[in-house]
């Protein structure tokens, strides 16, 4: 099989599996999501093939391209492209994918809608796949905004809930705006040089003028912004998580969500050339510190996992804006694997507790041990404790970060020491919710099936190892493929230090689970000197996470935007051009024919009444013509006068003739007055 | 099949049928019908045939015939298409044939009702073959006879005063368009065959003020037709009022006669005049994207609703022949076809929905999804596609025109995108109530059974298939309207 064959098949076997269930899903029932894990598993058999071809492979594995439309006579094509950026992140999407698919045999287990749920999952995963593998830009778009209509779909799953709608209508509204920068980007582009091929339209634009390739990154960028759950676009990530877990833990974590990350990296030389990077870090840093703070008092564990979400997207986005695209491409695939999992644990602590509030989640751990083992493998890598795959990852974004204290280093040192802070503070966050939740005396449990564990202990052993990926010194790794003949600097001190810091936050939380044990009465009172360490330390902490969120970004957001925004529609419909032409137009005519109405009644009427009243006496003397005959002839007269006013009172009489009477009477006028210009 | 005159055939299929039905008695109404589905049926078998028999990939006129009428004022019967009327003629000859179908269900009057029908096929078809410039104004004309009568009789509560509305509003464009079509007879080759007339503007033989007379003329026609901002205040209560199938055929079809018209007349024969005239025209029709997008929003009436859709939706038609280069042009003519088979599928589903509840009131449609399940899949269909999702048609037309108008009007052009965003803003909002919420103390209620019957099928599946077809791979369409837009692109030097 040529790797083009292959890489076509990666989207298009749960495409195929996607439209299959769409038509035969509902007579298959549970059976569909053999279908969907079948064609899943399949593109994961594929991707891994792509993946040991582009090793080692110079210039792009795959680049394929046919025909999809033609304007002006010059083709715009759709197409395959697969290097080692789409290779690597084809394989950890099509993994995770995987995983959660088995996954959610389990946890959407007797859901009346369940073949439904596999048909929008496969539909997106082969859009996931085709961002990935997507030649063009137009075609990327298509996929990206496909995605976007699956997310609106599984987020509003429980459609019945109001929150659910609400979540999926902001989903995809909010999306939809930084969407418009990507469209906006495609057609000027493909108007100017005639193409969508990303690697010609990134040549092309390395000749261009600075402005106008900052113009296209910022178009782009804001894209990558609302479908990456960037500040201030992050509004609809948190509401998002009203959609079953398994969308969660694939969609709004792994995935769906590193689509804006992989933008950014597919266009990187472009965000290079244009001087472009610090419009990407500052953003990126600001969401990675204000995530992590969000999360540290939010109360319900997906929401948790969201802040986190958009916290570590923050990370990568940062790294992209110091030139680190190893190391945001390196977190993009690791956070995927340990993020879905840390859902896919949630989840099946949702199922065995049947609450989301942590606060009603205690010693879980004990009767979930399996579940408990997970979501610890899960927080350690993403606080980055060595050796699971997050500290190597986390590290390489540091150490990016270091890197750009070299050429600027006020800019460089602020991106550094406030991303240490949102390291300790992601290790606070997530032990928080762990010693909390899994920690402790607790009630009794069920651990949940077997269909939903397997996965998580696979993903869970992805996550310890997943960090050998990028290894210095390794002839095989993710630094090869991405940038090769770069060496990569390594720096054992940053290490220390970045593990130091989450080995802090996570004793931070342990001093914090044990101080408000205490103050609940739940524990052993700490020594006075720890109530002050807590107090001193802890407590502004948790007053600025608490502020920030009663601050609600939402609310303002929503009341300065959404609200002026309705406020002109209506605005607009009441100014309606139809309001001021009836009072302008029609009640000034309905003036001229009320009179001429009231001339026609007196009259016209009168007269015609006149001759009707003869005739009846005629007819009356006569014995020969009823009431109604009088009665239809005066309004046929009366109708004829006005057929403006009268309108269709008979139709097959008074208007058609007049119909034709104004057709031939405007036709002659016209003529005449045409005639007489044209002399 | 030589020597047939194919498209006169297309033309006379209708007119004899339409003579025919006058003929059968009224109480036969099966039979009525049945005549007029095949009728219409072949009619739209033999655009298929007109389709297989057209030479793909070239700009200029094919199958040309004409007859001489009143030679001493070079009036002639002269019919011909090429890329720009063929996908309108198979847009008019889809739609009615589904309207036929749909009409099955009517039991009011039918004998008058088909008849119209297919005098309607008659005018429509006739605007999109017409090359002679008083049959083009003829089929114009009597393309709002039928649709007048079909508000007035068959509409809703207030029909008639929407219909005189529509009335009133499309004859004074019409007289004035007349006009146009009257100097361009005098002012330019003494002769109504379109061609010679387009041939003597492109020759530059219009004075500039002649042009811009002529123009401003026929654009009060067209600009009321489309509806370009702001012409367009007679659509939103002639579709309230009109029956199912009479709002398919007025948004699907008769709506693109106004941009048909001004690509076919005004920009072909009058280039001078629409390259001065085409920043108007291009703020025009942004405007009437991000306005008619915004009082969609707050329409509570899902019919309306629909219909202030098609002001924005035209309004990108608008743009894209603004724009008047050949990604213009191409999404012109693509906005066109999808709009009619989108918008078309949109007013067949709101008729089903109002068959049902009785109501076209937002507010008060609930759980359509449980109730009917295919209608709420479908109505969600028809709203994504509607939006302009990628992947389906509606996304192919409104990215062409948009390419098309930035790279003319970059600043003017960048509006537009306020209205798609309105766009997925309203459609969502209405699907989510109508479709999505559950039941509430004032729904509306239904008992019927939980399906659709044949007849509704078989009208929107072929729209919905083809709204697919089209968004994953419109490459047929681009390659038959192409070498027009490419044609046209060089007239205004774009």
């Amino acid at each position: 099989m040529t790797p083009t064959l292959t890489a076509f098949l990666v989207p298009a076997l749960p495409a195929a599996a996607a439209l299959f269930l769409a038509v035969f899903g509902r007579r298959m029932g549970e059976r569909s999501s053999h279908v969907a894990i079948g064609a899943l598993a399949l593109s994961l058999i594929a991707s891994v093939s792509l993946l040991v071809g582009a090793f080692g492979h110079e210039g792009p594995l795959v680049h394929a391209t046919v025909p999809w439309a033609v304007v002006g006579g010059v083709p715009i094509e759709f197409g395959l492209f697969v290097d080692g950026l789409s290779a690597s992140v084809l394989v950890m999407v099509a993994a995770v994918a995987t995983m959660v698919f088995v996954y959610a045999t389990g946890y959407m287990k007797g859901d009346a809608r369940y073949p439904w749920f596999f048909t929008v999952f496969s539909l997106f995963t082969a859009c996931m796949f085709g961002v990935v593998t997507s030649s063009s830009l137009l075609e990327l778009m298509l996929f990206w905004e496909v995605m976007g209509l699956c997310s609106f779909l599984l987020i509003g799953y429980y459609f019945e809930r109001p929150d659910a709608r609400r979540a999926a209508f902001k989903a995809f509204i909010t999306t939809r705006i930084g969407d418009m920068g990507l469209l906006l980007a495609v057609a000027l582009l493909l108007g100017r040089y005639k193409t969508v091929d990303i690697p010609t339209l990134l040549a092309e634009l390395a000749k261009e003028p600075k402005a106008f390739m900052w113009m296209i990154c910022a178009l782009l960028f804001a894209a990558a912004v609302s479908k990456s759950a960037q500040f201030p676009m992050y509004i609809w990530l948190p509401d998002a998580m009203a959609g079953p877990t398994p969308v969660s833990g694939l969609l709004h974590s792994a995935t769906m969500v590193a689509a804006g990350v992989f933008l950014v990296c597919r266009a990187y030389p472009l965000f290079v050339g244009a001087d472009f990077l610090p419009m990407i870090a500052w953003p990126g840093i600001f969401t990675a510190l204000y995530g992590a703070v969000l999360a540290l008092t939010e109360t319900d564990i997906k929401r948790t996992l969201a802040y986190s979400t958009m916290s570590q997207l923050g990370y990568m986005m940062v790294a992209l804006g110091t030139g680190g695209l190893v190391a945001a491409v390196f977190h993009l695939i690791t956070h995927g694997f340990f993020k879905s999992l840390l859902f896919l644990s949630a989840g099946s602590v949702i199922h065995g507790t049947k609450t989301q509030d942590i606060r009603e989640m205690r010693g879980v751990g004990k009767t979930m041990p399996i579940t408990g083992a997970c979501f610890l493998i899960g927080a350690l890598a993403l606080s980055g404790i060595p050796p699971l795959a997050g500290f190597f990852s986390k590290d390489a974004v540091l150490a990016s970060l270091l890197g750009a204290t070299t050429v600027q280093p006020v800019f460089g040192g602020t991106l550094l020491v406030v991303g240490l802070m949102t390291a300790v503070l992601s290790a606070f966050y997530m032990f928080r919710v762990y010693f909390g939740v899994f920690r402790g005396p607790g009630r009794k449990y069920h651990e949940s099936p077997r269909a939903m564990i397997a996965p998580m202990v696979a993903l869970a052993g992805v996550t310890v190892v997943a960090g050998a990926i990028n290894l210095p010194g390794l002839r095989v790794s993710l630094a090869g493929m991405l940038e090769p003949g770069v060496v990569e600097h390594a720096f054992p001190w940053l290490m220390a230090v970045s593990a130091c810091a989450a080995g802090a936050g996570v004793y931070i939380a342990w001093e914090s689970t044990r101080l408000r044990r205490a103050l609940h009465g739940t524990g052993p009172i700490p020594p006075n000197l720890q109530r002050l360490y807590g107090g001193v330390f802890l407590r502004p902490v948790f007053a600025v996470s608490r502020f920030l969120r009663e601050l609600n970004l939402d609310y303002i957001l929503e009341n300065l935007v959404v609200a002026p925004v309705l406020w002109l529609c209506g605005l607009a419909s009441r100014l309606d051009p139809d309001v001021l032409y009836t009072a302008v137009f029609v009640n000034g005519v309905g003036r001229v024919a009320a009179s001429l109405a009231a001339i026609d009644v007196t009259v016209v009427d009168g007269a015609v009444m006149a001759v009707g009243r003869a005739g009846l006496g005629v007819a009356r003397g006569s014995g020969f013509v009823d009431t109604r005959g009088i009665d239809g002839a005066v309004d046929g007269v009366a109708g004829g006068t006005m057929a403006l006013g009268r309108g269709l009172k008979r139709l097959q009489t008074g208007v058609t003739a007049n119909y034709a009477l104004f057709m031939i009477v405007f036709g002659v006028a016209i003529f005449y007055v045409a005639w007489w210009l044209a002399r | 099949m030589k020597g047939i005159p194919v498209l006169s055939v297309l033309l006379l299929i209708p007119v004899v049928a339409s003579l025919v039905v006058l003929l059968l008695p009224g109480r036969m109404e099966r039979l009525i019908k049945g005549f007029t589905i095949a009728a219409v049926a072949l009619t739209f078998g033999w655009s298929l045939l007109v389709l297989s028999r057209f030479t793909i990939g070239s700009g200029a006129m094919q199958m040309i015939q004409s007859v001489p009428w009143v030679p001493a004022i070079g009036m002639s019967f002269k019919l011909g298409i090429d890329g720009l009327s063929l996908p309108l003629i198979m847009l008019t000859s889809l739609l009615t044939l589904l309207c036929g179908i749909y009409t099955w269900r009517l039991d009011k009057q039918v004998k008058a009702f088909c008849f119209l029908l297919l005098l309607l096929l008659v005018g429509m078809l006739g605007v999109f073959l017409a090359l002679d410039a008083v049959l083009f104004y003829v089929f114009w004309e009597l393309v709002l006879v039928p649709m007048f009568f079909m508000i007035g009789i068959w509409g809703g509560a207030n029909r008639r005063y929407a219909s005189v509305k529509f009335f009133i509003y499309t004859l004074i464009g019409s007289v004035v368009m007349l006009l146009g079509l009257l100097l361009l007879f005098f002012w330019g080759p003494h002769t109504f065959d379109m061609q010679a007339i387009i041939a003597w503007g492109q020759a530059g033989k219009f004075t500039l003020q002649q042009q811009g007379w002529i123009f401003g003329a026929l654009f009060l026609g067209f600009a009321v037709k489309v509806p370009i901002f702001p012409f367009h205040t007679w659509l939103p209560d002639a579709h309230v009022e009109a029956p199912t199938v009479g709002s398919v055929l007025l948004a699907g079809v008769l709506l693109k006669m106004g941009g048909y018209g001004l690509l076919r007349v005004s920009l072909s024969a009058l280039p001078q005049a629409f390259a001065a005239f085409s920043p108007y025209l291009a703020v025009l029709g942004v405007i009437g994207i991000v306005y008619g997008a915004a009082v969609a929003l707050t329409q509570k009436d899902l019919k309306k609703m629909v219909a202030y859709s098609s002001v924005s939706h035209m309004g990108f038609v608008v743009l894209g022949i603004a724009a008047a280069n050949s990604a213009g042009v191409d999404g012109a003519a693509m906005q066109m076809f999808t709009h009619g088979i989108i918008t078309g599928m949109l007013f067949f589903l709101v008729g089903m929905i109002y068959e049902r509840y009785h109501t076209k009131e937002i507010a008060r449609l609930r759980g359509l999804i449980t109730a009917v399940p295919a209608l709420g899949i479908l109505w969600v269909f028809a709203s994504f596609a509607s939006l302009g999702l990628p992947g389906l048609a509606g996304f192919v037309g409104e990215f062409t025109s948009l390419m098309g108008g930035l790279q003319v009007f970059p600043v003017i052009t960048a509006f537009a995108v306020i209205g798609i965003v309105l766009t997925a803003a309203y459609f969502l909002r209405t699907l989510q109530a109508v479709v999505f919420a559950p039941h509430e103390e004032d729904s509306a209620r239904y008992e019927g059974p939980h399906t659709m019957d044949g007849t509704e099928m078989a009208a929107v599946a072929p729209l919905a298939a083809i709204a697919f077809a089209l968004g994953v791979y419109p490459m047929l369409f681009f390659s038959i309207v192409d070498p027009v837009g490419r044609a046209l692109a060089t007239l205004v030097g774009r």
